[in-house]
This record gives structure tokens, sequence and C-alpha cells, in this order.
């Protein structure tokens, strides 16, 4: 009754990291389509088109359509969201008028909120040196604050926090080798079977602890050992560790081969229960990096 | 005094022994004779803590002791060579004894080799006789001076000089602590038993006895 659950399990893991993987390779792929009509064909507005086309969530088309062609496009799908940008929206911009000017048609839902928040970043991303000339009362060429905002914007600290989180964490050569751990530790059932002798086990648990200090003893040994064999793997090819974060996953995955180890007692059961175990944990710990991390 | 009262044990609605009452004496080496599957091993094993009853109770001096007071004061010797097999005597005697607090000195563990005639210490348990073994066997369950001392066939398969090595040393343990011990050797227990208990439901064995003018007592 337990195997047919167990290849269930093991099944079930498989179908999930396949399912996993092209999520994310979906996510790579996918961006919001967005239209984008330029009627002004200036500096600016192709200035603001660029920014837009930089981020990695529009995928920008520009077009020279109809008025008419719009609302069908938006409502059957085609486009998240159709920018028009006015002739004239230069001028608008350097008068600080562009509220009224510019139009968006775009479909509920949040992925066209997203489109309409990119573009809306990029738009003011375009406000700020006209403010900042008008504060500074023409003392300064528009030319010259514009390079100098270019060259000292400031990038979103957020941002920045989160892709020192991603690069501590979802280093993939490192999130590679530990899902590799997992299966090198499968070794342990053979190296040190000698240590399975269950009369002797038995015997243990009239001992105050007898049995636990054995088995926390074993984990310790097992755990020890992996994490020097990473460490020196690591420092051979370069390979930058997240060390805490790997503890903690090798060990959740030790402790529950160790119980094992010493319960099963059939070896072809403890090989086949273990096995299950690693493609599981390996499933579970690669998507879990696949979102980011939790530690 | 140790004493069993109504004990019964049940497993997968299989009753295995039921309504068992009786007593243990301080100080003397208690017998317990039965057909095979009458449930002789699974009694000791209750009474050693490493199952349970399924109704009734063990009280030792009159009282109901935990698992904790009782691991301090029981002692074990299993049917099977419980002893790690790729260590050698010696290793397995020091393992053993640090388990528990209040072992026995190294001069008493030499005495306990003498009466044993136990002198292969230093090879692995699976390179040794199977005399040999048993009689690591029953070492290493009275390392920690136990109160209780249960033996769970403690010759079995093993040669006539080993067995008589064991029955002296059992004869020199009667004198420190209560021995409960099953066996299929009659000779053993005109050997060494102070009382004999009858367990299951083959009257084999109360005939011998009797036949022997063995006193006994039928317990289940």
């Amino acid at each position: 009754m337990k195997k047919p659950l167990m290849y269930f399990i093991l099944i079930f893991s498989l179908l999930l990291i396949a399912t996993l993987f092209a999520e994310k390779q979906s996510h790579l792929l996918f961006k919001i389509p967005v239209l984008a009509i330029d009627l002004d064909q200036s500096k600016s507005s192709k200035q603001w088109l660029d920014d837009i086309e930089q981020s990695t969530s529009i995928d920008l088309e520009h077009k020279n359509a109809a008025p008419s062609f719009i609302p069908d496009a938006v409502e059957n799908n085609q486009y998240a969201a159709v920018m028009i940008i006015p002739e004239g929206f230069e001028k608008s911009l350097e008068n600080r008028k562009t509220k009224q000017s510019i139009q968006l048609v775009r479909s509920e839902g949040i992925v066209p909120m997203i489109g309409t928040e990119v573009i809306s970043q990029a738009l003011y991303k375009q406000q700020i040196p006209y403010v900042i000339e008008k504060h500074l009362d023409g003392q300064n060429k528009m030319a010259e604050i514009q390079k100098q905002y270019e060259k000292n914007e400031p990038k979103s600290k957020l941002a920045l926090h989160v892709t020192e989180k991603r690069e501590s964490t979802g280093n993939q050569t490192n999130t590679i080798l530990v899902a590799a751990s997992f299966f090198f530790l499968m070794m342990q059932l053979v190296i040190f079977k000698r240590l399975r002798q269950f009369d002797t086990l038995r015997r243990l648990s009239i001992y105050p602890k007898g049995l636990l200090d054995v088995f926390f003893s074993y984990t310790a040994v097992m755990l020890i050992a992996t994490m020097t064999v990473t460490i020196c793997v690591s420092l051979a090819f370069g390979i930058q560790l997240a060390l805490l974060s790997n503890l903690l996953w090798l060990a959740v995955y030790q402790v529950v081969v160790s119980y094992f180890f010493f319960k099963i007692k059939t070896t072809s059961h403890l090989f086949f229960t273990v096995f299950i175990w690693t493609v599981v944990m390996a499933t579970f710990y690669l998507a879990i990096q696949l979102v980011g991390g939790i530690l | 005094m140790i004493t069993i009262n109504n004990a019964s044990k049940s497993f997968r609605h299989k009753q295995l022994f039921d309504d068992l009452n009786f007593e243990l004496q301080q100080n003397s080496v208690t017998v317990l004779l039965g057909e095979n599957g009458a449930g002789k091993s699974t009694l000791m094993n209750c009474i050693a803590g490493l199952e349970s009853f399924s109704n009734g109770s063990c009280l030792i001096d009159g009282q109901t002791m935990t698992m904790k007071q009782l691991q301090q004061i029981i002692g074990y010797v299993p049917q099977e060579i419980a002893l790690w097999e790729h260590l050698t005597v010696e290793q397995n005697i020091q393992f053993f004894k640090k388990l528990k607090k209040g072992s026995i000195s190294q001069k008493q563990i030499e005495n306990y080799c003498e009466l044993l005639n136990l002198v292969d210490l230093k090879q692995p348990v699976e390179q040794l006789s199977g005399g040999t073994k048993r009689k690591a066997n029953l070492l290493i369950g009275i390392l920690h001076e136990p109160k209780l001392l249960i033996l769970d066939e403690p010759t079995v398969g093993i040669d006539l000089k080993s067995r008589y090595d064991i029955h002296k040393l059992i004869r020199h343990l009667r004198e420190q602590c209560t021995i409960f011990m099953t066996t299929h050797h009659l000779d053993e227990v005109e050997a060494v038993s102070d009382a004999i208990y009858i367990m299951g439901k083959d009257p084999f064995y109360e005939e011998v006895l009797k036949e022997k003018n063995q006193p006994f007592a039928k317990i289940g």
C-alpha cells in the first residue's frame, strides 16, 4: 500500500519541478504588450519611449494607427494599453503641462495597471529636468541639467536591496550544488550500512537517551562532512556559498534520512524511501530558489 | 520485590498473554518456562520497558516506576547478540558504559571476565565464537549493576563449557540483584533457579517438572 503513494509523490514532484521551470521561463519571456502612437516625433517623445522600452516587463510596439483601431485592439487583448503622444508633447513637457495632453487607453486588470505604472514612471522621469530648471530660474541650460541628471540619477534602493538579496541566496551554482548534495548524501546508505544493527539499536532504547545520542551524533557527523565537502568544492571552483541557508536545508534533509536510516529495516525499502525523499526535497528546494529563496 | 499485577498484552487483535499475576523475590533467580509463542520474550520486554503492557502494572518495591527510573535499575540481556559487530568487546564495553551513570569499575569488569572465562576482548565481535559472543552480550547487561536483571535465553545455541561459565556468573550475581530469565534447557533450570514459573498452554512443561519433583507455579 505504501509503494503506490510513493510513486505518486515521485511523479508529482517531477511534474512540479517541470512546471516551475516552465513558469520561470515564461516569466522571462512574458512582457506586457503596449502600443505607442507617437504623433509628436520629438526628441522628448522618443526619449520617453526609449525609457519605456528599457523596462524588462514592457513589450513596446510603435505604430501609426487610426484612432478607431485603438479600442478594438485593447478589448481584444492585443495590447494591454495604447498610449497616444499628441503633437506638441515636447512643448507641454517644457511648460510642465503634460497632465491633459497624453492619452492612454487600457483594459481592466492588474497587468494593464502594471503597464500604466511603468509608462507613468518613465514620463515622470522626463519631467524632472524641467522641474529642476524651473527651480534654478534659468541659471543653467537644459542640456546641462539633463546631462547632470542622467549622471547622478538615484537608483531605487528597494530594487538594490532585492538584487543583493537574490545574489546571496539565488546564486544558481550554489543552488545546483545543494541540490546535488541531496543526491550525493544518498551514498551514506551504502557507506554506513554497518551501523544498521537493529538488535543493538533496540538494546539502546533501554538506556536513557541511548538511541537519541546515536541519532544526533550520526546526523551531526554527516552534516559536518557534507558542509566540509561543499566548502572545499566551492573554494576549488570559486562558487559563492550561502552557508547558513545551505546548512539549514541540508540539516532538514539529513534529519529525515537519519530517521529512515535507523528505522527502516529492509534495505530495499530504505533505498526507495530515501530516494523519494531526496527527489521531493530537491524539488521543493529548487522551487523555493526559483521564486527567490526564503533566506 | 517485583510484582506483576493483572498484566496483559495484545497486538493487532491477538492476545499474547492475559491477566498475569506473579512476584519476583529479591536476590533470587526466577526462571520462566513455556512453549514457543507463549509470550515469554514479550513479557520480558514489557518488564524491561521496551514495550508496554496493554493492561496491568509492574511494581518495584510496591511502587510504579517511571521509564526514567526503570532505566536506572534494569539490566537487559536480549536473546539476540545485541552488540556492535564491527567493534571489539572492549570497545563495546566502553560504548555501553558511557550510556548510563553508575557503571562498574574496570576491576569489576575484569572479575566478571574471569568468571566468564572471557578472554577475547580485542577482537571484533563478528569474529568471535557463539559462546564468547553470548558471554560478551551478558557482560554488557551487567555493566551498570542492575537491581533487576532480565535474561532472555542467555545460553541458547552455545557449547556446554560456555553455558557452565554463564551459570557460574548467574549464581554469583544472585547475591546482588533479582534475576528473571527464560530458558529451554532443563539442566539450566536445575542449575540456577530459585523459583520456576510456567507460561502458555502446553502441559509438557508441567509434566516434566512434576516428574523431576521441581516446584513451580503457573502464571498464564
